[in-house]
């Protein structure tokens, strides 16, 4: 249901516009003055489940932007990309929902994932991220599509 | 038939929504024991709502249910404004058809792809079937997301929509976002079709039940919105008087209540609403069902997920219809005034009848609010159908076979057990 033709490179935020599942949306406003529209298309996406293929479709650079409990040190940054992600794809345990790990799953077997793939993960845990944390997942976001513009010849930010 | 006795135990039913387990014990040879244990935890939402606003009641029941908020919606604003004494329009009416459209065509298009059509085909999930069958999945993702379409067109948002208030819509729709939308359905009709077509062409398990379907009826519509409860043993009565005719209790086995009709189970869903208003389908959904062979009314309750596919398939071709039709209002609600009252409201989610009560006080506040959802009206009729086709396949196969047949009968009433609780760990034991 796309009614206008979106950029190669897309910046997806998940969670929920509601703390405590919120980082990806504060991250996807921190993150929407940063680039050319027509360059990088940045959505905040409240828990999208399968649709998320819809919004990588077409794509040549998905970067992807969640929260993760790992059990790592709180604030960790996850970045993921190549075979790093085929341990979060095979990882699909979900009874009754279609999280990120079953949703990037159906999309390999429909031959569906972008060309290049990234996923920028912040480690959480009962806090509320500190807004230093947010700015740093902001600039590492904001350095993985820089470097997405470059390898396609594009525009960097506005 | 074998003598030997054991338990089978499903732990966490997969591919449903909400947590809840099956016990089953098996004893020389018949089942002794049966039941669909719903642990979820209570969550309790008739009681949050008492003291709320009446104009707080759509945005809070929305957030029941992240498949089906438009159910609660409409149920919930048509039993506020059965208070208020706010008579639906032309425009509003066609409009939550529209919607309630939507809400079909998501939550049926995942019920098919994602969640059964596993179970007919032999995979274990769907991640697995779109391997052998991408083409088919990405079909369902597509419908899938033309009903988030039209939900969003109306509700400002797929999951949990905000555009809905007592008395109608917050605003009307702009001309050009209609114009959008109809056209990507009109591309999108055809794979309808084919789904109605394929839905027929599987291997559905035989097995004809003796049940009782109940839905909305005498509509002059095939329903969603409106009409009395109906049944196939005859009953019609007014939405008001469910509580005279159907009665809930508790299980210790469930956190969800269950549901009777005169002390029997039944039916809810997509087969009871087709068993019971296949005269009033569209010519072209009528064409189609006609053309798949099965003669409805169908008293294999496998026959749901053919009877879900017509169902999306006439969604589909009512929201052309009103789409096509749509003139923008500039009056999209009603303002209504609080008052003393007792209302009800029903409406056909995309599981069944659901019901609502409401009681309001001088000041518009919630005094009282019941809320009954038709995974709670299908749970005795889920049990009673695990004990008809667990015997009709035989108790003597294999443990694992058995616990798959369990399975795949309990997801074909695409039970929702979130909003029941308010679903499957398969416990057999065999003794």
């Amino acid at each position: 249901m796309n009614a206008h033709i979106h950029p190669s490179v897309r910046v997806l935020c998940i969670g929920s516009p509601h703390e405590p599942d919120n980082l990806g949306f504060l991250a996807a406003h921190t993150l929407m003055g940063h680039f050319n529209p027509d360059q990088v298309e940045v959505l905040a996406l409240d828990r999208p489940g399968p649709r998320l293929i819809e919004h990588m479709r077409g794509a040549k650079t998905v970067i992807l932007v969640d929260a993760v409990k790992s059990g790592a040190k709180p604030d960790t940054l996850h970045r993921l990309e190549g075979h790093a992600l085929d341990g979060l794809i095979a990882h699909h345990t979900s009874s009754h929902g279609f999280g990120l790990a079953e949703t990037l799953a159906l999309a390999e077997k429909m031959g569906e994932l972008p060309p290049h793939l990234k996923f920028l993960g912040l480690e959480v845990d009962k806090e509320k991220p500190s807004s230093d944390v947010i700015v740093h997942l902001v600039k590492a976001v904001t350095e993985e599509t820089r470097k997405a513009l470059g390898s396609s010849g594009q525009e960097n930010l506005r | 038939m074998t003598e030997r006795s054991f338990n089978v135990n499903i732990p966490v039913l997969t591919r449903v929504e909400g947590e809840g387990a099956l016990d089953l014990s098996i004893e020389k040879g018949q089942i002794s024991e049966l039941r669909l244990r719903i642990f979820e935890p209570p969550r309790l939402f008739e009681k949050f709502l008492e003291g709320r606003s009446y104009m707080e009641v759509p945005d809070m029941v929305a957030r029941i249910c992240g498949i089906c908020p438009v159910a609660y919606q409409m149920s919930a604003t048509q039993a506020l404004e059965n208070i208020l004494g706010l008579q639906p329009g032309p425009w509003l009416s066609a409009m939550r058809r529209l919607f309630y459209c939507g809400e079909w065509i998501e939550s049926h298009s995942m019920h098919i792809h994602l969640l059964a059509a596993p179970d007919f085909l032999g995979f274990s999930n769907a991640i697995d079937l779109a391997g052998k069958y991408p083409d088919i999945v990405r079909r369902g993702l597509r419908l899938q997301e033309a009903g988030n379409a039209i939900i969003r067109l109306l509700g400002g948002r797929s999951v949990h929509p905000v555009g809905v208030r007592v008395g109608g819509f917050w605003r009307a729709p702009s001309t050009s976002d209609v114009a959008s939308l109809l056209e990507e359905l009109q591309t999108l009709l055809p794979e309808a079709e084919a789904l109605v077509q394929w839905t027929a062409t599987l291997p559905l398990p035989d097995g004809q039940q003796d049940f009782e379907s109940v839905s909305l009826g005498n509509a002059g519509e095939y329903p969603m919105n409106q009409g009395r409860i109906v049944s196939s043993h005859g009953l019609d009565i007014a939405i008001a008087d469910f509580e005279k005719e159907f009665s809930e209790s508790h299980v210790p086995h469930s956190t969800a209540l269950h549901c009777h009709h005169q002390g029997q189970d039944y039916l809810v869903g997509p087969l009871a609403r087709m068993n019971l208003n296949f005269s009033t389908l569209p010519d072209s959904t009528h064409k189609l069902a006609i053309a798949t062979g099965i003669s409805f009314p169908s008293a294999n309750v496998f026959h749901s997920i053919v009877a879900r596919a017509l169902e999306l398939h006439l969604a589909m071709s009512e929201a052309i219809r009103l789409l096509q039709g749509y003139e923008p209002s500039d009056s999209p609600y009603q303002q209504g005034t609080p008052r003393t009252g007792i209302g009800f409201g029903a409406t056909e989610a995309p599981r069944g009848l659901l019901w609502h009560r409401y009681e309001l006080d001088e000041t518009g506040s919630i005094v009282s609010a019941r809320i009954v959802p038709p995974t709670s009206q299908n749970q005795a009729r889920m049990e009673a159908d695990l004990r008809t086709s667990l015997n009709h396949f035989g108790l003597d196969k294999p443990e694992a076979q058995l616990r798959q047949h369990a399975e795949t009968v309990i997801r074909n009433y695409d039970p929702c057990i979130s909003c029941a609780t308010h679903f499957l760990k398969l416990k057999i034991q065999h003794i």
